[in-house]
């Protein structure tokens, strides 16, 4: 019993850093109409700057500053890139333009960064040392900052999207972006401020992965593509609320195999379920409305 | 029309949808506290004009002035704050928001408490107020209609255009609609009216200006154009 509570834990704190990947695709395909494929390569990218900076300086809080900002900078360099396609709304164009930037990632990850092996956090970031142990069970410190951090983090960001006036343009715009520059909102700056806003949840998913994953490696930005592509469907295009709801329970059925079964068939587990689901309900759970 | 201080002046103007023009050499203007009708058939140019007084499509040739200002080349968030709001055709709400958030959508630009502003459309709009927390895509086409004009309002705007703002309402409700504008324009608004709906508009409007295949063909008061042999033989039924 004790281990099925550590199991769900861990599940729900994977379902949460998958659900803020997620609604970092989602607000971009919301507000750009533009799947963005290299999203999470280049949050994986950013893991990478983190170790370097933790490697050079040995300072865990400039490696998370500069894992933050890496998050920001790589979203705001392919901001130019895209938004001309954007503005041909030529999204299909866009789609491929992401997925080259996405495989030349990769390759460089694979060559030119620690001869291509997986990077390793050291142990402390983890605070491994010091789980919180419950009967034969034991939970990662890092696991549960990574789990609280997510949820202050999703509460901030609905707020703002919810509460402020900056994110009701954002809303705006993605239900009728025609509408939304007849009533004088600046269209290119509010695509502009969306990709700044990928950027700093990228960033930040990119420090709370490193503290409970601890590790990552070339690889990494696929499957989480993968997984949470495969979410954004479960759920419904563009449905904030629903795809992070998806990526609990996507999170939870992982943690549950990965405790029961050999680790290499989570993915495979996680995908039954999603096709299962998808046969019956094409459109997703919950539909894609906002 | 005793003052007669000129809100709109547009010059000659051109515009293209890619290759093939949609509005050539238009002239027009309006004068404050104005009702100024578009009367034409579907495709006209009516709607690609307010575009274009919107800085939405691009002007080709010629120039668009508002309160004495070029606005020719503005960008669209400058000429909306400049005091021009728009009631798109179906109204254009959104959907999935509450009619308090489209309310306040409407006033991105404005500069005043957004608050006040609330109040006073909430007391000419008593129906906002008791609805304001339901979601826009849940009402009625008229209702739509009244949040697209209230959130129009919220910026005070010194012209106000109404995209086919008649398209797909009921009579009664077609009536009420026609009803309010004339209240807007007695509580000195100035209003540019889109309509395929003909009779009606210059029954209200002060001047008319008849659309067809992107270029004026007429224009004179509501009066002189319903009485005007073209004008009853195309748009008015004979």
């Amino acid at each position: 019993m004790e281990a099925f509570i550590s199991y769900i834990i861990s599940g729900i704190q994977l379902g949460i850093l998958y659900g803020i990947v997620t609604i970092g695709f989602n607000l971009l395909i919301l507000v750009t109409g533009v799947l963005n494929f290299s999203y999470s390569h280049l949050l994986v990218l950013s893991m990478y700057a983190g170790w370097f900076i933790l490697k050079a300086t040995g300072s865990i809080l400039l490696a998370a500053a500069g894992t933050l900002v890496a998050g920001i900078f790589l979203n705001a360099v392919l901001t130019p890139l895209f938004l001309p396609f954007i503005k041909k709304r030529a999204h299909l164009e866009a789609l491929v333009i992401s997925i080259g930037v996405a495989l030349i990632s990769v390759e460089v990850m694979s060559h030119w960064f620690n001869l291509g092996l997986p990077i390793a956090f050291p142990k402390s970031i983890q605070m491994s040392g010091s789980a919180i142990k419950f009967g034969l069970a034991s939970i990662g410190i890092g696991r549960i900052i990574s789990l609280i951090s997510g949820i202050i983090l999703l509460f901030l960001f609905f707020r703002f999207l919810y509460h402020s006036k900056q994110g009701r343009i954002l809303r705006a715009v993605a239900q009728d972006t025609e509408v939304a520059a007849m009533m004088g909102i600046s269209i290119p700056k509010t695509m502009v401020v969306s990709f700044a806003l990928g950027g700093i949840l990228a960033g930040i998913v990119a420090v709370l992965m490193a503290v409970s994953l601890g590790s990552a490696s070339p690889e990494l930005g696929d499957n989480i593509t993968l997984m949470c592509l495969a979410i954004l469907f479960l759920a419904g295009i563009g449905n904030l609320k629903g795809g992070l709801i998806c990526a609990i329970f996507v999170g939870i059925v992982e943690g549950l195999v990965m405790g029961y079964l050999p680790p290499d068939w989570t993915k495979a587990f996680a995908f039954s379920v999603i096709l299962l689901v998808l046969l019956f309900k094409p459109e997703g759970i919950f539909g894609s409305q906002h | 029309m005793e003052q007669n201080k000129k809100v709109l002046d547009i010059n000659k103007i051109s515009a293209f949808y890619g290759p093939i023009c949609a509005i050539r050499g238009v002239s027009m203007e309006i004068c404050e506290n104005e009702i100024v009708g578009l009367v034409g058939s579907n495709g006209a140019g009516k709607s690609t004009l307010m575009k274009t007084i919107l800085g939405i499509m691009r002007v080709k040739s010629g120039n668009i002035t508002f309160m004495a200002r070029d606005i020719t080349k503005t960008a669209t968030p400058h000429i909306v704050a400049s005091g021009i709001a728009y009631v798109p055709e179906g109204g254009g709400v959104f959907p999935f928001m509450s009619i308090l958030e489209n309310l306040k959508l409407g006033a991105v630009h404005y500069k005043g408490s957004i608050n006040d502003r609330i109040e006073s459309i909430f007391s000419r709009f008593p129906i906002l107020k008791e609805r304001q927390n339901q979601q826009a895509g849940t009402l009625s086409g008229g209702q739509r209609q009244i949040v697209a004009i209230g959130r129009a309002l919220m910026s005070a705007p010194k012209l106000l255009m109404f995209d086919e703002p008649s398209l797909g309402l009921a009579p009664r409700v077609v009536e009420e609609l026609f009803r309010l504008i004339i209240e807007l324009k007695e509580d000195g608004y100035t209003i540019l009216l889109s309509e395929q709906n003909a009779r009606k508009t210059l029954q209200h409007a002060d001047r008319a200006y008849v659309f067809r295949t992107g270029s004026i063909i007429l224009h004179g008061t509501g009066a002189e154009l319903m009485n005007n042999e073209v004008v009853r033989q195309a748009y008015l039924g004979g």
